[in-house]
């Protein structure tokens, strides 16, 4: 008995390559409200930037249901206040050897991600921790020269946060449909907040705001009294 | 072997045009349904009982029997406009979609405050949770954020959540579609008055259920992986004539090297590991499957790659249980890198140096044994109906599992002489290697059944109706008669073929004959026998030789009459 190392085998191997290079890097919300930069600095209760150093699927103690808990070293607070220095978020889903709970259309951060996140209620263990789910999750990664660039949880370079400017467009939008009797779309995320201006990729033609340019403009959408961290430290999804 | 050989390239070519179209339309999930349906238990009112849980509507909005209808209008919604099947089981308790379906198996929809106890968060509408085992889907069910009000209406979204759209779309989760960017879609995560499925959600169903493209989906199509718009099905039994390897039922199959093909039309790019080193519990997986017509099992295709160490192939039988325990019936070993590849390389096919011979109505299981570490591509999109995963830590102690892509090769002892007319008996009158029932003249007398029934009286099935030794269709065409023992054919005229003329065809024919790549009927050479010629009148001597040859060719050349 020979293994086939045809022509087939090499066609199969480039199909994988092609299939893995085609695989989408979108990332979903399910139906979930869109929330704009403003209501998501507002609203989130912390925001922090951390870096994910475990991640692990398992039951609940009733052997019930699946969750995954993401363990993160919290690098930097920029609202709120967490009272360790690592934090553990629980996702609803994940994987247990061959049984997967799919909570359409979750996404978890991973092992080795850096990113920026925002938590809508940190004291209340929630369906998806980030408040309105990958709209509240953003990576950072390095660019060619070694500086820290932001990215949307769906891989998109951000190039910069306009809240206002989006917001007179969306309202003559709005104002150009009523004109015309159309209705209004319904305001489900697509997966990114509002108020973002994105690149098409994660590369350098469209390198996208650094990090400290991407803090800076957060910092700018909260009220003046709401910008230094918070004294009193706040459980994270106590289990 | 050379169609296993095809398929495997077809396998790969349509994982990259597959996932071509979803970068720019529809996204599928991890995910599929294995008999391309699910049945959703619908009871809003035992779910969210009065006065206890009631569903959260707008003041004056519907009734908990009003949102139930819509739920089950958005399960006919994705019936009617793609190949996927949803069907309800109403009033008859609910299922819980927050736990695990070892504990509560049915698909369901509730009314709920949280998300299965956790928070659904101030911007989440409705949550649909899936369960699978592999891509295997098991549970599926869809809650509505009760925290929420909600409304039923038809047209412009209000600014109040729309009850009807919001379950279509999450069934369309449920079935298997992620979000599309595709404008318009229903799956689409923003849609205004798009209230059913639209061509990309349309497509994308296809994708999973009706991956052969002929319309029919998974839950109804009677051959899953061969497109037979018509669904002609001989035998009325599962398999459609296009897949069928027993097209008229009769047990006795048609063809050499019949491969039986499981779920690999669309390997995706999950797997299940096994054994020792590849992080797995489990060293052995394997598929049952049952042998539907008697003979050979010579090869069988596998989506397997082994990134350490060697593998071990086997075909065993079923054991009491049903699970692969029994007998070893064939076996390979093959070396990592050599015998199985190392990566994912699409389907590999091996044959067996000493194939075993398997009878009718078995089933047998395909095993695979790790002795390192393996691993088994699954499928998105494919039916498992006729066969079972199974995995063990030692070959003998089986456990369900997963469900794993193969294909089998089978070599049948005896093919039908009949494949399109049931003939279990395969009778062949005249020994031609078509069965009777199916031989349009059955005696080889070259006269039809139809002409000797309904034209020449005579009998269909007696190659000399009248016994004078000449065959029926030889007198007719000589013009004696077929009923009457005393009439005879003329001596022969060198219309060797019968076809009423002597030319040019009689002599090739002649010819043929004589250097021994053609045979003669006993009618062909009557009518051939020529010479002598004696006084221009031929002389049958029982032989075609040379001789009649010559003057055959002499008659058409114009050199001589007779």
């Amino acid at each position: 008995m020979n293994q086939c190392t045809s022509r087939t085998s090499f066609i199969s191997w480039l199909a994988l390559v092609l299939f893995l290079l085609a695989a989408p890097r979108t990332l979903y919300a399910t139906s979930v409200l869109a929330v704009d930069m403003r209501q998501l600095v507002n609203e989130a209760a912390v925001i922090f930037e951390g870096e994910v150093i475990a991640s692990e699927a398992r039951w609940n103690a009733q052997r019930t249901s699946i969750f995954t808990h993401v363990s993160f070293r919290v690098i930097d607070v920029i609202k709120g206040s967490l009272r360790a220095e690592t934090v553990t978020l629980t996702f609803a889903g994940g994987s247990v050897d061959d049984l997967t709970l799919q909570v359409d259309s979750m996404t978890y951060p991973i092992p080795g991600e850096r990113g920026i996140y925002f938590l809508e209620d940190p004291a209340r263990q929630q369906v998806n921790p980030l408040l309105g789910w990958s709209q509240g999750h953003f990576k950072i990664t390095l660019d060619q020269k070694g500086r820290e660039r932001v990215l949307t949880a769906g891989n998109s370079p951000v190039l910069a946060v306009e809240v206002d400017a989006e917001a007179k467009v969306g309202a003559a939008k709005q104002r150009s449909k009523e004109a015309r009797g159309m209705s209004n779309d319904v305001p489900l995320s697509q997966g990114d907040a509002l108020g973002l201006r994105l690149g098409r990729g994660p590369d350098d033609s469209e390198p996208g705001l650094d990090k400290a340019s991407f803090k800076r403009a957060l910092l700018g959408l909260l009220p003046a009294d709401s910008r230094d961290g918070s004294s009193e430290e706040t459980p994270v999804n106590p289990k | 072997m050379n169609t296993l050989r095809g398929k495997a390239v077809q396998v790969a070519l349509t994982i990259v045009l597959s996932h071509s179209i979803a970068a720019n339309g529809y996204e599928l999930a991890s995910f599929f349904w294995a008999e391309g349906q699910a049945d959703i238990n619908v009871d809003l009112t035992a779910s969210n009982p009065p006065g206890v849980n009631e569903p959260n509507v707008v003041a004056g909005g519907p009734s908990t029997a009003e949102l139930q209808s819509a739920y089950i209008e958005a399960l006919g919604i994705w019936n009617t406009t793609s190949t996927f099947n949803y069907t309800a089981t109403i009033d008859n308790g609910s299922s819980d979609p927050c736990v695990v379906p070892s504990v509560d198996p049915g698909n369901g929809v509730i009314f709920a405050e949280t998300g299965c106890g956790n928070a659904f968060g101030s911007r989440t509408l409705a949550v649909q949770q899936t369960w699978f085992s592999g891509a295997n889907a098991t549970k599926t069910g869809t809650v509505f954020n009760n925290t929420k009000q909600w409304d039923l209406y038809n047209g412009s979204w209000s600014g109040v959540a729309e009850f009807r759209r919001v379950a279509v779309h999450e069934l369309g989760h449920g079935l298997g579609l992620n979000h599309t960017s595709a404008g318009g879609a229903i799956m689409r995560p923003t849609t205004g008055n798009t209230e059913v499925p639209q061509a990309d959600d349309i497509a994308g169903a296809a994708a999973l259920y009706d991956s052969d493209a002929d319309g029919w989906g998974l839950f109804q199509d009677n051959c899953v992986s061969v497109a037979n718009s018509s669904q002609s099905n001989v035998d009325g039994d599962a398999q459609g004539d296009a897949c069928d390897a027993d097209i008229d039922g009769d047990d006795v199959y048609d063809t050499e090297g019949e491969a039986v093909s499981y779920g690999l039309d669309s390997l995706s790019g999950s797997f299940f590991p096994f054994g020792p080193d590849s992080g797995s519990d489990f060293d052995y997986r394997a598929m049952t499957f049952p042998i539907p017509f008697t003979g050979s099992l010579t090869t069988i295709a596998l989506p397997i790659d082994c990134p350490s160490g060697d593998l071990i192939l086997s075909i065993r039988t079923l054991d009491t249980a049903g699970t692969p325990g029994g007998e070893i019936l064939a076996s390979e070993v093959l070396a990592a890198g050599t015998g199985v590849p190392t990566f994912f390389n699409g389907a590999q096919e091996y044959e067996f140096s000493n194939p075993a011979t398997i009878a009718a109505g078995t089933g047998v299981a395909v095993v695979a044994q790790a002795l390192s570490s393996c691993r088994w591509f699954i499928s998105a999109g494919a039916s498992y109906s006729l066969g079972v995963g199974y995995r063990s830590t030692d070959g003998s102690d089986w456990l369900g599992g997963g469900y794993f892509p193969f294909a089998a090769v089978l070599d049948p002892d005896v093919k039908d002489n009949c494949p399109l007319v049931e003939n279990p008996d395969q009778n062949d009158l005249d020994v031609d290697g078509l069965g009777d029932l199916c031989d349009p003249d059955q005696d080889n007398d070259g006269l039809s059944n139809i002409d000797e029934t309904n034209l020449y009286l005579t009998n269909p099935m007696l190659f000399d109706t009248d016994g004078d030794t000449y065959s029926d269709g030889d007198e007719v065409i000589s013009g004696s008669d077929p009923l009457e023992e005393d009439s005879v054919p003329g001596p022969g005229n060198g219309d060797i073929n019968g076809d009423g003329e002597v030319n040019l065809a009689d002599v090739l024919i002649g010819q043929q004959f004589l250097l021994g790549s053609l045979s003669l009927t006993a009618s062909e050479l009557r009518r051939g026998d020529v010479a002598p010629l004696i006084a221009g009148v031929p002389q049958a001597d029982g032989q075609f030789e040379l001789g009649d040859l010559l003057r055959i060719l002499q008659k058409v050349t114009g050199q001589i009459t007779f």
